[in-house]
């Protein structure tokens, strides 16, 4: 038999029992997606910014705008839960946490924490409580 | 059962040819967006207002700029080592070749726009 067959396959997810550290990990791919598609807004704010008043005038504009507001929180969640979930990630990889009891409580912490953060940011931050 | 010959595991490459290095370079971008993300969002938390000026006079300052260009390129680059995964992940064939070139390219394109951004921001009077 060759080695190519003998290889492992990829894991049949289907096997595992449903738990809620996979909707955290699913959570952490959409989030980073999000996250990139978010950065080209992030680049088109830059560029109104450094284009002069009528860029600013634009950017202030658009920042009144319910869905420019929506997808800013949107935005804002998916950074502070990647980055919280990011740096459980890191934990992992040195070696810490990954007992699965700790894994769970990490998990329900990253989640919480994200949605507090997010909600704190919004009402303490620039944009000082007008949610969209 | 080794998958690996010796000669792979020295070099530490995997299937695709670059091995360790893609995993290790989404950790150093992802250690350096630790403390940029959080700056950045701060940053933007304390200015007295979001008018225009304001901004504009937040990111003015060198050492501000600065940051602001790691933190772009960080998030960047992060980027597309993650799209790169899903991207591999998700499609074939030629479409993923294509799909990888566009994504690369449209990341390059990004930077260059943001840090052309950013020197017009300091240099603004």
């Amino acid at each position: 038999m060759s080695s190519a067959e003998n290889r492992p396959i990829s894991p049949h997810l289907s096997v595992y029992r449903w738990q809620y550290t996979m909707a955290l990990s699913i959570l952490h791919r959409v989030t980073g997606v999000a996250l990139s598609a978010g950065s080209i807004g992030l680049v088109a704010c830059m560029a109104l910014l450094a284009s002069g008043p009528e860029g600013g005038a634009l950017l202030e504009a658009l920042f009144e705008l319910d869905i420019v507001r929506l997808a800013a929180l949107g935005w804002t969640y998916c950074l502070f839960y990647h980055l919280a979930n990011g740096v459980r990630h890191l934990c992992w990889d040195a070696g810490f946490g990954f007992e699965p009891n700790r894994a769970r409580l990490s998990g329900w912490f990253v989640f919480l924490a994200s949605l507090a953060a997010t909600a704190a940011y919004w009402w303490f931050g620039p944009f000082g409580g007008r949610l969209p | 059962m080794s998958l690996r010959t010796p000669l792979g595991r020295a070099a530490g490459l995997g299937p695709a040819g670059l091995g360790s290095g893609h995993w290790w370079a989404q950790r150093v971008s992802a250690v350096a967006l630790i403390p940029l993300a959080p700056w950045f969002m701060l940053r933007v938390a304390t200015l007295p207002t979001l008018h225009y000026e304001d901004l504009l006079h937040c990111f003015q300052g060198l050492g501000d700029a600065t940051l602001l260009a790691a933190f772009m390129l960080a998030l960047l680059y992060h980027s597309e080592l993650g799209v790169r995964v899903v991207l591999e992940d998700y499609l074939g064939g030629g479409l993923r070749v294509a799909g990888l070139i566009a994504f690369k390219l449209a990341h390059i394109a990004l930077g260059l726009a943001g840090l052309l951004a950013i020197a017009r921001i300091v240099t603004h009077v």
